[in-house]
């Protein structure tokens, strides 16, 4: 089977025993679920990693007095990237990017994933890729990097990094546009795949910018247009993903497996459909910002801009409108109160408050007041936010929102992943550690910002009287975060090699989505039968007699443990 | 005189043929000739707008001794205009059963293509600009050597889908992967019109 060619129904369901049962068959695996597992396995571990680095970039921000972790202010500046591009492209994107390989097919109804060959070629890629990134920075290479071979080596290994993304995003989205069941038009596409569409031609529409910067950073690095000391600058390349508006691209899939969650854990559906995918689609528009930023290793980000503002404005409306649509549910069902659910929804607030704090940090007179209250700043102060550590706040928020969400969404679809539930005494502990983290994290960086210290990284760090206090806050909510990280990762390695008696026998919820009415975790070709849908919720439609396989359902459908 | 055995041995109830399947490529060649229409418009904004800057100082924009003729970058845009014609031509002989012309097409786009190359190659060889030195060289080398990787996917792609036809993998019934490859090809002739336009062009 070529990487251009899907396998169809038939042949995928006469695909026989699972691919997976010896070490060549895992290695060598296209199945979808396969490698959906390896890509949230992989993004675990690359998360946490990242996240330890992010401390140790925190500790050296808490002395402004000199360096303490770091040599000079090149590596300090080495470390805090690695920390922030690994954390993006090593950790979030793959942990959302596997969700979406996973669950998009079995949703939709298909036996397997588009290109199933070029998705096993997507994860390996973006693995090698990864590990040759913590190398170029190992040997001296990144932004601020000594050595010019291995500062060429992360323009290659981050551009190898991002590409593997890409295409499994371009494979992902394919699935969810492509390969439907009979019935499944797009309007009754649960909501989790239908935000991991608008997630991935987000991204579609983004990461190629990002992979032009960095052929051109390669071009200019290689040929010596970037000289040593000007090295550190080369961190602008990922700008782009770590500022709002763009941050928001990661609150895209959150909402939508949210949004399924609720409706599953409150056990009413969530009723104004259209409405929600509305919403969600109008979230990627508001927050695509790739308009505001510009090519070259020096990027000033202008947030003196009414549009940007007005940009990020709106984008308070589709977060609240997807969380106060599924909280209809929540009014009129019983939600049960569980990491599923609490997870699903906190995440969700998590975003909206990350949203809110971008809007009054970049809003002229709360600023204004900001200034004065913290007796820093001068009338030519005015908008120092942009160039601050403001930013730094914002995104830890926003990393924090993430892992309480994917938390979330491991717990609610760990039946399907593993056959067996997450602990929930750990799984109440990751979400209660990382949201509170998140909200350290932001806290201080906004604090700091406000306090005038520069955005990172810097080539002297400096500040007010109180950044070090502020610094710190941060610290202990980077911490609190990896911590919450350790725990999700434990609990998955516990449902994954079936060491979780609390949870032996736990099969499904009481879903009415497709990925339900089959065995847990799915038998190779997904379905016994190609499913037929008439509505949004297939489960609540099966009729016993019908004939059709909306009615084959597997071990579990419908049931609760 | 015929051997008519060979027909009385056709089954009568040949089984349906399973459904077309969905067009799986040609979603996935859209998507990835989006992704690169936006990398490429990107660059070439950035570009526009560095350009300016340099302008603006009232310096030059290329260095001095570096000579851009036009010959090569308008044979250039034609021998893509021909090979989107061509491209067009290998399709509509595809969905036609015709199987000699499909190679015919084929095999002319991908000269095209070759040719393309070896023109920039010889132009690049004639502006005889330094890579280093020169705000301008990496961006136009940049440019230029996306627009190359873009021509190498397309011309891929291509022998692909030939060497697919060749095998009877398409045919009038189902030609989604020849459709497909002329969706990327015209991609990348779009590619080269910006980049003709927006380096050669306006220089």
């Amino acid at each position: 089977m070529a990487l251009t060619e899907s396998r169809t129904p038939t042949e995928a369901r006469a695909a026989g025993a699972p691919e997976t049962a010896t070490l060549d068959g895992l290695v060598g695996s296209a199945d979808h679920k396969t490698l959906g597992r390896f890509w949230i396995a992989g993004g675990l571990l690359f998360l946490l990693g990242s996240l330890v680095v992010s401390a140790a970039a925190g500790l050296e921000a808490i002395d402004l007095g000199g360096f303490t972790v770091a040599s000079d202010a090149d590596q300090f500046a080495q470390i805090w990237s690695l920390g922030r591009e690994v954390l993006l492209f090593g950790g979030l994107l793959p942990i959302l990017v596997g969700l979406a390989t996973y669950l998009a097919p079995l949703q939709i109804g298909a036996p397997a994933i588009a290109f199933a060959r070029g998705a096993a070629g997507a994860f390996w890629a973006w693995l090698i890729g990864t590990v040759l990134l913590v190398v170029s920075y190992i040997f001296n290479g990144g932004p601020g990097g000594g050595r010019a071979d291995f500062v060429v080596l992360w323009t290659v290994s981050l551009g190898l990094v991002i590409l593997a993304l890409l295409w499994a995003m371009v494979i992902v989205a394919t699935t969810v546009l492509g390969a439907r069941t009979v019935g499944m038009t797009l309007d009754r596409v649960p909501f989790a795949s239908w935000s991991f569409l608008v997630f991935c031609l987000y991204g579609i529409l983004t990461l190629p910018l990002v992979v032009a910067d960095l052929v051109l950073t390669y071009v200019r690095v290689r040929h010596g247009f970037v000289p040593l000391d000007a090295r550190q600058s080369l961190v602008g390349v990922t700008n782009l993903f770590t500022y709002a508006p763009t941050l928001f691209w990661l609150a895209i899939p959150a909402l939508g497996m949210a949004a399924d969650a609720i409706g599953v854990h409150t056990g009413r559906p969530v009723m104004l459909r259209k409405p929600i995918m509305a919403a969600i689609g109008a979230l990627s528009v508001t927050s695509y910002g790739a308009v505001y930023f510009s090519f070259g290793s020096v990027r000033p980000v202008d947030f003196n801009n009414f549009m940007l503002v007005a940009d990020i404005a709106a984008t308070v409306v589709p977060i609240l409108a997807v969380l106060g649509l599924a909280g209809e549910s929540i009014r009129r069902g019983t939600p049960r109160m569980n990491v599923a659910f609490i997870g699903s929804m906190l995440g969700g607030l998590l975003f909206l408050l990350t949203a809110v704090a971008a809007l009054l940090g970049l809003f002229e007179p709360v600023q204004l007041w900001l200034i004065d209250k913290a007796d820093t700043g001068s009338p030519d102060k005015l908008l120092v936010l942009n160039g601050t550590a403001f930013h730094d706040g914002l995104r830890g928020i926003a990393v924090g929102a993430t892992v309480v969400a994917i938390t979330g969404a491991l717990h609610h679809w760990a039946p399907k992943f593993w056959g067996r539930r997450m602990t929930e005494a750990l799984g109440f502990g990751a979400v209660l550690a990382a949201a509170g983290g998140g909200v350290l994290w932001g806290l201080g960086g906004i604090l700091a910002g406000v306090d005038n210290q520069p955005a990172y990284p810097v080539s002297s760090l400096a500040g007010g009287d109180n950044v070090e206090l502020y610094n710190l806050i941060a610290l202990v909510g980077i911490a609190a975060v990896a911590a919450g990280a350790l725990l999700t990762a434990l609990n998955a390695a516990q449902a994954a090699v079936g060491r979780n008696t609390a949870a032996a026998g736990g099969t499904a919820w009481s879903g009415l989505t497709l990925e339900w009415a089959t065995s847990s975790p799915p038998s190779p070709g997904n379905f016994d039968q190609p499913p037929v849908v008439r509505s949004a919720t297939p489960l609540a439609d099966a009729v016993p007699d019908s004939g059709s396989a909306e009615a084959t359902t597997g071990t579990d459908a419908g049931g609760e443990a | 005189m015929t051997d008519i055995s060979l027909y009385q041995r056709i089954p009568v109830d040949v089984p349906e043929s399973p459904p077309a399947r969905p067009r799986l490529l040609l979603i996935a060649t859209s998507l990835v000739a989006a992704a690169t229409i936006v990398g490429y418009v990107g660059l070439t904004g950035y570009y526009a707008q560095v350009r300016q800057s340099v302008l603006a100082t009232d310096q030059p924009w290329l260095p001095s001794g570096v000579t851009l003729p036009l010959t090569q970058p308008n044979f250039m845009l034609l021998t893509m205009v021909f090979s989107a014609v061509s491209m067009a031509w290998a399709l509509w002989a595809v969905r036609n059963d015709d199987r000699a012309n499909a190679f015919i097409a084929f095999a002319l786009t991908l000269m095209f293509g070759f040719a393309q190359i070896a023109q920039t190659a010889y132009l690049l060889t004639l502006m005889k600009m330094p890579a280093a030195g020169n705000p301008s060289a990496a961006l136009i080398y940049t440019m230029v050597g996306l627009q190359l990787a873009t021509m190498a996917m397309a011309m891929g792609y291509v022998v692909a889908m030939a060497l697919r036809t060749l095998g009877g993998g398409y045919s009038a019934r189902d030609y989604e992967g020849v459709l497909s490859a002329t969706v990327f090809w015209f991609t990348n002739v779009g590619v080269y019109i910006i980049l003709w336009y927006a380096v050669y062009i306006t220089k």
